[in-house]
């Protein structure tokens, strides 16, 4: 019995200490970093939820994810602690720290974010996604030294990465702004080599030229900026958040039905609206207008007048009226007989915005009039939105079929007379393009447009 | 106590010990200290100078988006009436004061996302035409889809006409006699998105009017006009925004043949300029600058910056302009200008789109008293509604005090205080406090 006491005093002693320092060890309780705020997206909130009870003090990972699904829905200054965190827990975990630095960046905390920026410059990329990490915080600390008005270490920065697209376009930037366009010229040059259609690069061009006071090669700048597309990043904000916006809540149940009805599958993508449309609720928030416009075209496309009416009614209540309202109006009025009247609001639609469809609608409505002449106006207005439509994706020889087709259509249509204009003079073929801005301008004298580019149309075709 | 007790009581403790450890830890180990979330919103002390809230027209419906409001008598009765640009109905309306309430009527429908309209006698026939900068849509696009639509009043209504087509996103169209032949040209501002313009419209009469490019660059927001030089023709002064942060005046040698002239720009790609007001700020007779910044709509979720605020541009002749930080109002999105406090100086009002909306009393609307001396002091009116992004002066209610009116953008988070048009209702006059 002694023995047995003993033993059992020795065991209750041993548990006692041993309590002790199980208690007094710091917990491993993880601060909420959940913003106490009214979610507007329940199903975002619900993921953040999930997502801090899953985030544990040994996995960065699990902290990072929540780090990313904060900044994804703007909660920076939450994300920024989500991220010391997972840093805390894996120092080396250089997407955290560029979250971090992104984080201070945007809640305008610049020196302390150029400090973490550097910090990604020292470390060592562990996955192919963060390769190009500290190329980006480096370019970051450049724009942070602009947003201090520090020029001239931003252009020490730019110059070093030179061989960074966008640092190049930020130093020729520098360059012509401050009255070295000969300078930023040169600078331009090999960017334009790598990138022959970047509207950056060619609006810097056209800058620098004006300034060397070069009228005619000025002219030529311009054209190109207008052939140009945005091809070259200059903030990476947008990117960096965009897939941590697009993977949570009610934006990542938008995307998948996006997908659905690129891939045909209208009856899911439908199914999965009218879901989505329930859990919306009343709440007042973009996706409820979204929803309904994506559901209102499906409804369109299959000639469901009653649906089409309750969601435009749905819509007019949530105070919009968007131009595809006086579409499906006139979609409605088509199904149920009322030609005249959707001829109307296919007009009306017009007024709203330019709309190809609804003026094929109504060269079709016109030609069964026998009204040939509106038929042509339309049809050939249609073809002119076809037609740029194509330029803009880079199909100049395309979009002049289309152009030169809109012109035979109407003759009048002094519009199709300066695109056909200005794709001949793109293609080279200089005489086609003066006769066709004289065209424009017989029937629109004063089209400045027109007036400035004939002005500086060559003599002779190349 | 007995063995029996003692080994009775042992017992018990050796399972209990553990888990009273185990049950106590969350309450008794020592816990990290909940973290200090930074907020980057202001506000400010609150007017001493009083203003009545008062919502214009019924609680909103959705999301309200109002690109802007003016003050002005708009069928000439003698009392104003306030002008509203709505682009979620994609229409201009009127509210017309009767008695208490306010009744709004739609001006003009059908137009796409109009961001400005500017009331002016277009054809010298004694009324007030309507000039919509047709944006054709809020969101960021490069595509061709703006428009100038000019609105003739006639006996019967407004009668469209489209006086500038085949250009991007039109923000802001403002009139005058640039070529001083008695007619009214236009200087428009071509924001587009990624290419734009400055322009200005020659008028051949009958509606007709040549436009002539002034500057290509994306993101002119606004081109007030103003003899600046003072040398008594009418000047374009114009602010690009994108990236570019410039400041440029257009000199006019009195035939409508400009001169550019870059008055100002920074390096800054963040600033977020977000307009830009001509004002007498400091009353010596000639037209300053007034330029609201905090426009960082690139970002989903823009937050305010350290640059943010309010830049007065003092006109100190021969096209000098030098520039003072009057403000630091986290996204500012516009500004007015008007005596508010009636001791015969010019003072600012200003709005706030994007802020730290997420903490509670962050200001959204604030007056900025001028001493005399031009040293402004912020003062807060109000913090709800929230995403404010114009803001007008003028006498609403025919008291001859003036009241601060503002609109409500309402397209990014949080959907919270949605406002659509909202009026602070100046309560003193004279300069009492």
């Amino acid at each position: 019995m002694t023995i047995a006491l003993r033993l059992l005093y020795v065991i209750v002693v041993a548990e006692i200490l041993g309590a002790v320092y199980f208690v007094s060890r710091p917990s491993e309780h993880v601060p909420s970093l959940i913003p106490p705020v009214t979610f507007s997206d329940p199903v975002y909130e619900a993921e953040l939820r999930d997502l801090a009870e899953k985030a544990k003090p040994d996995d960065s990972a699990s902290i990072r994810q929540l780090a990313e699904a904060l900044v994804g829905h703007g909660f920076y200054a939450y994300a920024e602690h989500a991220y010391r965190w997972a840093l805390a827990t894996d120092e080396g975990d250089l997407s955290s720290q560029f979250g971090l630095a992104f984080c201070l960046d945007r809640t305008g905390r610049i020196a302390e974010s150029t400090e973490a920026y550097r910090e990604v410059t020292a470390m060592q990329p562990r996955t192919e996604s963060e390769k190009n990490l500290p190329l980006y915080a480096s370019y970051s600390i450049g724009r942070n030294f602009l947003r201090e008005e520090n020029a001239e270490s931003a252009e020490a920065l730019f110059r070093q990465k030179i061989s960074f697209l966008p640092a190049r376009y930020q130093l020729a930037k520098l360059q012509i702004r401050s009255g070295r366009a000969a300078e930023g010229l040169q600078t331009i040059a090999p960017g334009l080599d790598e990138m022959p259609f970047s509207l950056g690069l060619h609006h810097l061009r056209y800058r620098a030229l004006q300034q060397l006071n070069q009228p005619e090669r000025v002219a030529e700048a311009a054209r190109l900026v207008e052939l140009s597309a945005y091809l070259l990043p200059i903030n990476f904000s947008t990117d960096l958040v965009r897939p941590f916006a697009e993977a949570y809540g009610f934006t990542r149940e938008l995307a998948v039905i996006d997908q659905e009805l690129r891939q045909d599958q209208t009856q899911q993508a439908e199914q999965h609206l009218l879901a989505l449309q329930d859990k919306i609720g009343e709440r007042r928030i973009p996706q409820y207008v979204t929803a309904r416009l994506t559901l209102g075209d499906i409804y369109l496309r299959s000639q469901r007048a009653e649906e089409l009416k309750q969601t435009a009614a749905e819509l007019t209540d949530f105070g919009v009226q968007p131009a595809e309202l006086l579409l499906w109006k006139a979609g409605i009025a088509v199904f149920e007989g009322r030609t005249e009247e959707a001829a109307e609001f296919w007009q009306q639609a017009l007024l709203v915005e330019p709309d190809m469809q609804a003026h094929l609608n109504l060269k079709d409505h016109y030609e069964k009039q026998g009204d040939i002449e509106r038929a042509a106006w339309h049809s050939s207005r249609a073809l002119v939105l076809q037609g740029r439509a194509l330029f803009r994706s880079n199909r100049p020889d395309q979009a002049d079929a289309l152009f030169q087709q809109a012109v035979e259509t109407d003759p009048q249509n002094a519009e199709g007379w300066f695109f056909h204009a200005e794709m001949s003079h793109y293609l080279g073929n200089f005489e086609a393009a003066r006769t066709a801005y004289e065209k424009c301008l017989e029937l629109d004298p004063l089209n400045g447009k027109a007036i400035q580019a004939r002005k500086t149309l060559p003599e002779q075709s190349p | 106590m007995s063995a029996r007790s003692q080994l009775i009581l042992l017992l018990l403790l050796v399972p209990a010990i553990p888990l009273l450890a185990w049950a106590s830890r969350p309450y008794l180990a020592p816990r990290k200290p909940e973290p200090d979330i930074f907020s980057g919103g202001k506000s400010y002390p609150p007017s001493e100078l009083a203003f009545t809230k008062q919502a214009i027209g019924p609680e909103p419906t959705g999301l309200p988006l109002i690109t802007n409001v003016q003050v002005v008598d708009e069928d000439g009765d003698g009392q104003n009436e306030i002008l509203v640009c709505d682009a979620s109905l994609n229409q201009i309306t009127v509210y017309r004061r009767q008695g208490e309430e306010w009744n709004e009527e739609v001006l003009i429908p059908l137009v796409s996302a109009p961001a400005h309209v500017t009331p002016v006698d277009a054809d010298g026939d004694g009324d007030l035409d309507m000039v919509v900068s047709v944006l054709g849509n809020i969101m960021p696009d490069d595509s061709v889809i703006g428009r100038v639509e000019l609105f003739e009043r006639t006996e019967s209504g407004f009668e469209r006409h489209v006086i500038l087509d085949n250009v991007r996103r039109i923000a802001d169209v403002q009139p005058g006699d640039f070529d001083q032949d008695g007619d009214i040209d236009f200087a428009v501002a071509e924001f587009g998105y990624s290419r734009g313009a400055v322009r200005w419209l020659q008028n051949e009469g009958d509606f007709q009017y040549r436009d002539h490019e002034l500057l290509n660059a994306p993101g002119t927001i606004h081109v007030p006009v103003a003899d600046y030089d003072g040398d008594g023709d009418l000047d374009i002064a114009a602010i690009v925004s994108q990236d570019e942060e410039e400041l440029w005046a257009f000199e006019n040698a009195g035939d409508g043949t400009f001169t550019p002239r870059r008055l100002w720009f920074t390096v800054n790609l963040d600033l977020g300029s977000a307009g830009l007001v001509s004002a007498d700020l400091d009353s010596d007779g000639d037209q300053d600058l007034i330029l609201p910044a905090g426009d960082n709509l690139e970002d989903f979720d823009a937050y305010p910056q350290p640059y943010h605020g309010c830049y007065w541009f003092e006109n100190k002749g021969d096209w000098t302009f030098e520039m003072k930080r009057i403000a630091d109002l986290g996204g500012t999105y516009a500004a007015a200008a008007g005596d508010l406090d009636g001791d015969n100086d010019i003072d600012v009002a200003l709005v706030s789109m994007t802020n730290d909306w997420y903490t509670p009393g962050t200001a959204s609307v604030v007056w900025l008293e001028n001493d005399g001396e031009q040293n402004f002091t912020s003062w807060q009116i109000a913090s709800d509604p929230i995403h404010l992004v114009t803001v007008a002066i003028g006498d609403i209610n025919g008291d001859s005090r003036l009241d601060v009116l503002a609109g409500a953008l309402n397209f990014r988070k949080p959907y919270e205080q949605v406002g659509r048009v909202s009026a602070w209702l100046g309560q003193q006059k004279g300069g009492a406090k």
